[in-house]
């Protein structure tokens, strides 16, 4: 990589193309996030100036392991293989077998514990290293034990560890002590590849250095290709390259009929409407014409359908669920908040660093109360933080500590998961198992999130809007002490009037007579006043107005608890304490806290959510440019998408995945942007193939693809045509099968403020888009559960497509199947008079084409015996309609 | 697999009729010697066809009765004489301390410092005089048959986080279930009938998360056989629309056949073209497996399905169901005694909570291991009867135990089991002190049993080899339960 091709994404200039990008778009927008982006930029510049340093200094791809710090090495002619071994013993033995994790009772830190051994032995008998068991388990010569389990050690590293043990395996002694995980404070360390004393080093010996995700984004030339004709745009020469250097013909294009229907599922989640359809229909050739399907993505992109569709994505990333979990599973009355405000963002093609950067640190974005509705939506993101799942009873049994570790831990998971895309669970009992992480990064990231606290009582009413009911509440407050005050000595007035009875007892006060006693007393006039008192009372009552509220997450304001790396995850087990910061092997520094807007927030989210936005993390632009391909192609260019680490895949198309996130990150990280970029690309467009994979081009052909859980059982309601136009609010409650509804421990539990039943809305709402149905932990909807949706406690980084019967029995039987196939039935028996036009009309709407000779047969043939319904049933079940090509 | 079909009935026949070959050649290769298994192999077509076990294994399929809430140890099968001594007296010094530097730390938390004597009586049952509380006679008639572990403990004392854990081996919901991962590595003999059967009125708590097939496909997803009117949720359509049925597949299946025409060599389509037919299988092999009244009537009073107490009848139903889906070949079934929102939960009053649901289950669950005993079943059926935890030997509120997750008792039975007792709490019944036995454990062991390497059954979530057991793989195998 040249200094030059990095200059042109310096700050500046990439400030200057999202500019452009933005005024040409929203000029209001760029307004609003300029100033918050000035400050990141502030930081990000520091952080360029570090990475072009890095990157010259490393020079080509091939990362050579450095070996660890020891600028003193001893002049003993085996110290370099004593080395050797060790940082054999480090990288591939001591994720397990280290001083903490100690598997087996087993540590292979010192020469010491290595003599001595675990449950089964010492491990080295130095007089016979044949003998020994080191020897025998790591060179398959044990029938019970072969180690490491998963990568055996190449034959090259057997020679290292059989000549060190032969030479009497000596430990250097300044080797004997375990590197810690945690670098002290002082001068700063540099990344992994230039500075030995990074900890990321030490503990795996120099090895796993090479992940090729952690390397920067490249920006690739573009590959030399033949037939330039195939090729839309740059993306298609990375692909048609492919093709030409496989030797393989690059595939032909898809008809108008199955493209049409493939951009409106995966533009907006839903069929082609009748007249959509048609109108293609009409436009005549069965190929596609270019300019028209531009014309249709645009159309598409800017639907509001778009964002109902796409936000799924991202609420399957951030495990969104719209209750707590756990015992009673309570439902989150305001959840869908956050789910609102991912499809706003989508919709308005807010840029995806701001979308992250929201949603790890909204609140500290700005001070006070929100004065806009950017505001709003920065104080609703921050519910990423807070949708994980809640143990409400915790408190009960003392378990306070354990349902905070558990937050925790859900924050880093999902950070990890979500936006980086790598595995820190793996990380949270012990270093990581493949990876270059620490258990101390774990915990670091987990330090940026110390100090949140739920905020479900703050109101996000915009700040005139507050001081609007503030006022208006006041003025009804005195209105009702007034009220009150006069009431009162009315009664008191009444009261007096009436004779005590209470002679005997003169010590005791005489219990005061109830207001309904004294009304009794009144005379006519009296309880006239008292009656029009009452009732302006209660009318003052209900107008009092109440404040906005939604899953929110905030700082406390007070003093943020130390974090500390835990012994094994246990939280009962705190060692190390540890600073806030972020992956070692890019950054061992302590981070530095950014300077947030909100008064008393320590900024250190902000300084989280700007690092993992900023040039020097490259995972996050790779990572979602990859999820998006991996969503219209149906896999990944990398095929782990929730996995960009050792064990993952490495990526088919590594030039093609730089290019589309560095072209991302200059477009203003504009989600819009890269969604219209691959689908108006020949790569996407291409037909579907149903054959043996190609070798060398699997990667990019196209398969059909099932449709998902929501697409499917939207599908059926729009075609059948009782989809609702709902587009935001409040979840709808579906019906359950009532044995679900009189048996379930939370529903039979369910209290005043009803929040562990199920409440089914009025019929007529329930058939909404499958985005806007309630979305419980404990109790799911069935039809959605069957076809995939994924468990909603955990992130979810790639849908499965299984089929099994239950399926067919869900779409066969379900109510709301049923209900479609009768309304689907009544439209069609409406369209037409013969039973020939009926069948036609019904193809178009299910599969927006007309039907053979054949199918009109078969479907004559059912109507001869069973009911319009059973015929429109039929086409909502068949693959066709499941399947786009 | 297949050969291109010259008409749809010989298709379809190809579909249907191709399975039974096809398991019995895997069983027939099942006697294989442990070996290291790489990743479970899913045929798309039949995800749930048999594979075979890692090791010859005397148990093929798992029934778990699940008592939810957490019923009592020192009531129930964990006899405590010092704590029958001590009735009222505070909790020893030193065994409250037992308790200082472990995770058990809390588990008194909201309970009396007094010791709660268990109410009920005790008296000696089988070969080795095992102390069975009065509330059991029937299982006690089968004491010899139990391998009981008394040292059993739980990450958490509150019932979701513990709950999930028993079944997921995560405090956290969002794992598979045990059932999941036993279906995901031997897949189950029938085709027609669900592979993971689960049988509640109300489940337990913490919901759906506790049976889930998590991150595993959708194929190991349990089912939910009710056990009055449609046996499976959506087997059958409205009346109006059930009358043609067959008809209305087969127009499905030849627009299919169509559709399929031009995509031949996409294997999706003939799983789901598949998957049809064997929906359409179910609806007649599902009614008949929930038929309990074919049973002679000997065999439905075994289960008390004529007691008066309708709570008793219901679980009966469900055990008499759990013994006919393993006899058809079904792999896993799990029961739950939940008939309403409190379950064991006996935080107060132990002798009101305890006494009915023991009269709800006791009787069928000895009917269960009589019956499987009887018909030659019990040897390849592993029984489990387990708790999320068991109460403490202190009393909470008026005469009720809080929970106790530092120590308890579960059993199992059959299925190559060995009788006897495994491990001990202390001298009150509060803290294992003799074996204790982590979930991890008794997940290792409950796959052993059916002739699975823990470690080695897997599945890659992002990068992550999730295993039951954990990923630490610190989980042991307790081999003395097969003696």
């Amino acid at each position: 990589m040249s200094l030059d091709n990095r200059s042109k994404c310096s700050p500046a200039n990439r400030s200057s193309n999202r500019l452009k990008y933005r005024l040409k778009n929203r000029l209001a927008q760029v307004l609003r996030s300029t100033l918050i982006r000035t400050l990141s930029y502030t930081c990000a510049g520091v952080m360029l100036a570090f990475l072009v340093e890095t990157s010259l200094l490393r020079g080509d791809d091939t990362v050579q392991p450095v070996p660890a710090a020891d600028e003193q090495r001893p002049v003993d002619a085996n110290a370099e293989l004593n080395l050797q071994a060790i940082q054999l013993l480090r990288s591939k033995c001591m994720s397990c077998h280290g001083v903490e994790t100690a598997e087996a009772s087993l540590r292979l830190d010192s020469r010491e514990s290595m003599l001595k051994g675990g449950e089964r032995g010492g491990l080295m008998v130095t007089t016979e290293p044949h003998a020994s068991l080191l020897w025998q388990s790591i060179a398959g010569l044990s029938d019970e034990l072969e180690m490491p389990p998963k990568n055996p050690l190449s034959p090259s590293e057997l020679a290292v560890i059989e000549k060190w043990l032969a030479s009497g395996a000596h430990w250097p002694d300044h080797e004997t002590t375990p590197p810690s995980t945690v670098h002290s404070a002082g001068e700063p360390l540099g990344d992994a590849w230039n500075d030995p004393r990074n900890p990321i080093v030490k503990i795996f010996g120099g090895q796993r250095l090479d992940l090729w995700s952690l390397k920067p984004i490249q920006q690739p030339n573009l590959p030399v290709i033949v037939n330039s004709d195939w090729a839309r745009g740059d993306l298609d020469r990375f692909v048609l390259a492919r093709f030409e250097s496989a030797g393989v013909e690059p595939p032909a294009m898809a008809d108008r009929h199955t493209l049409v229907r493939r951009l409106y599922f995966d533009l907006t989640g839903l069929p082609p409407s009748l007249e959509a359809a048609a109108a293609f229909e009409l436009a005549g050739s069965s190929s596609a014409n270019s300019e028209e399907i531009k014309s249709l993505v645009d159309q598409l992109l800017e639907t509001e359908q778009f964002g109902q569709h796409w936000a799924r994505m991202w609420l399957d990333l951030v495990r969104y669920s719209d209750s707590n979990g756990f015992d009673w599973d309570e439902f989150r009355p305001q959840a869908w908040r956050f789910r609102d405000y991912v499809i706003r963002a989508l919709n308005a093609d807010k840029p995806f660093d701001q979308f992250v950067l929201e949603q790890l640190a909204g609140d500290e974005l700005f001070a006070g109360d929100p004065e806009n509705q950017a505001q709003q939506d920065a104080l609703i993101a921050t519910g990423f933080l807070r949708l994980g799942p809640h143990d409400n009873a915790a408190g009960l049994f003392n378990e306070q500590a354990r349902s905070r570790d558990e937050l925790m831990t859900d924050l880093v998971e999902t950070t990890g998961s979500a936006l980086l895309g790598i595995t820190l669970s793996c990380c949270r009992c012990h270093d990581h198992k493949h990876d270059p992480f620490s258990q101390a990064d774990h915990f670091r990231i987990r330090a940026c999130f110390a100090g949140v606290q739920f905020a479900d009582d703050l109101p996000i009413d915009l700040a005139d809007e507050q001081l609007q009911i503030e006022q208006h509440n006041t003025q009804l407050d005195e209105r009702i002490a007034r009220l009150e005050s006069d009431k009162r000595s009315l009664l008191d007035a009444i009261a007096q009037r009436r004779p005590s009875n209470n002679k005997e007892v003169p010590q005791e006060p005489p219990a005061a007579p109830s207001e309904q006693e004294l009304i009794e007393t009144a005379n006519e006039s009296e309880r006239g006043s008292l009656a029009s008192m009452s009732a302006e009372l209660k009318q003052a009552e209900e107008q009092r107005k109440a404040y906005t509220h939604a899953m929110l997450m905030v700082e406390s304001t007070e003093e943020i608890p130390a974090t500390y790396v835990l012994f094994q995850g246990d939280h009962k087990s705190p060692r190390e304490k540890v600073d806030p910061g972020v992956l070692s092997i890019l950054n061992p520094n302590a981070l530095n806290p950014a300077r947030a807007t909100r008064e008393g927030s320590s900024g250190r989210r902000l300084a989280l959510a700007q690092w993992i936005t900023s040039p020097q993390n490259p995972l996050t632009a790779r990572v979602f440019v990859n999820r998006v391909w991996q969503q219209l192609l149906g896999r990944g260019l990398v095929a782990t998408s929730g996995d960009f680490g050792l064990a993952g895949a490495t990526p088919d198309e590594p030039e093609l995945l730089d290019w589309l996130a560095g072209r991302f990150v200059e477009e203003g990280w504009s989600v819009k942007w890269l969604v219209r970029t691959i689908v108006l690309s020949a790569t996407y467009q291409q037909a579907a193939i149903y054959k043996e994979p190609i070798p060398g081009v699997a990667h990019v052909t196209r398969y059909p693809r099932r449709l998902t859980a929501e697409q499917l059982r939207d599908a059926m309601l729009s075609v059948s045509g009782l989809l609702t136009s709902k587009n935001s609010g409040p979840p709808e409650w579906p019906d359950l099968p009532k044995d679900v509804l009189e048996a379930n421990p939370a529903f039979l539990d369910d209290n005043a403020t009803k929040t562990k039943g199920w409440y089914p809305s009025p019929a007529e709402q329930q058939h909404c888009r499958s985005i806007f149905l309630v979305q419980k932990r404990n109790t799911r909807v069935p039809i959605l559960e069957t076809f995939d949706q994924p468990e909603n406690s955990v992130p979810c980084t790639r849908r499965l497509s299984s089929i099994v019967a239950p399926q067919a029995l869900s779409l066969l039987n379900s109510p709301e199947a049923v209900k479609s196939a009768r309304r689907f039935a009544e439209r069609v028996v409406a369209s037409g008079v013969s039973d020939q036009e009926r069948i036609q009309f019904a193809f178009q709407a299910a599969l927006q084409r007309q039907p053979t000779e054949s199918e009109i047969g078969a479907c004559q043939q059912l109507l001869q015996r069973a009911s319009w319904t059973e015929v429109c049933r039929a086409l909502l079940n068949i693959n066709e309609f499941a399947y786009i090509d | 697999m297949f050969c291109v079909p010259n008409s749809r009935r010989r298709f379809l026949t190809a579909l249907g009729g191709g399975l039974g070959t096809l398991a019995a050649s895997v069983l027939a290769a099942e006697e294989v010697g442990v070996k290291r298994r790489t990743r479970v192999q899913l045929d798309p077509l039949r995800p749930n066809a048999p594979r075979p076990p890692q090791f010859t294994a005397k148990a093929k399929s798992v029934i778990v009765l699940f008592m939810v809430g957490g019923p009592s140890s020192m009531d129930s099968f964990d006899y405590k004489p010092a704590l029958q001594q001590h009735h009222g007296k505070p909790l020893p010094g030193f065994v409250r301390d037992s308790l200082q530097g472990t995770k058990f730390v809390d588990v008194l938390h909201g309970t009396k410092d007094e010791l709660m004597a268990s109410p009920f009586g005790w008296k000696q049952h089988g070969h080795n005089g095992m102390w069975i509380s009065e509330l059991f006679p029937h299982t006690a008639r089968h004491v010899d048959k139990l391998c009981f572990l008394h040292s059993v403990q739980a990450d958490s004392n509150n019932h979701a986080p513990a709950s999930y854990q028993l079944h997921t081996g995560d405090v956290r919901a969002g794992k598979a279930s045990l059932g999941s991962w036993v279906t995901y590595g031997l897949g189950s003999v029938n085709q027609d009938l669900p592979s993971y059967v689960v049988l509640f009125d109300a489940g337990p708590l913490g919901g759906a998360a506790n049976y889930s097939n998590g991150f595993l496909p959708a194929a190991f997803q349990p089912t939910h056989l009710r056990s009055q009117g449609s046996p499976v949720l959506d087997l059958d359509p409205p009346e109006d629309l059930a009358k043609h049925q067959r008809d209305s597949l087969d127009l499905i299946q030849q627009l299919n056949i169509e559709h399929r025409a031009t995509r031949v060599g996409f294997t999706d389509l003939d799983a789901r073209i598949a998957s049809y037919e064997l929906a359409y299988r179910m609806q007649a092999s599902a009614l008949e497996v929930g038929d309990v009244d074919r049973e002679t009537q000997g065999t439905q009073t075994a289960y008390a399905l004529d007691h008066d107490d309708p709570r008793t009848r219901s679980f009966g139903r469900k055990c008499l169901m759990a013994r006919r889906l393993v006899e058809r070949g079904v792999r896993f079934v799990q029961l739950y005694d939940m008939p309403d929102k409190d379950g064991w939960d006996a935080h107060d009053n132990i002798v009101a909570n305890h006494t009915p649901r023991a009269r709800w289950t006791d009787q069928p669950i000895g009917a269960l291991i009589a019956d499987l005993s009887q018909r030659g079943l019990l040897d390849e059926t592993l029984v489990v009867c387990l708790s999320e935890f068991g109460r403490t030997p202190t009393m909470q509120g008026n005469n009720g135990r809080q929970h106790n997750a530092a120590g308890f008792t579960i059993w199992l039975a059959g299925g190559g089991v060995q009788p006897g007792r495994i491990g001990a709490t202390d001298e009150f019944g509060l803290l294992a002190i003799e074996r204790p036995i982590h979930f991890r454990d008794l997940h290792a062991t409950l796959l052993h049993a059916l002739g699975i390497q823990h470690e080695d059954l897997y599945f890659d979530v992002s990068g992550r080899q999730e295993r039951l057991t954990g990923v630490a793989g610190t989980a042991k195998v307790l081999h003395d339960v097969f003696g």
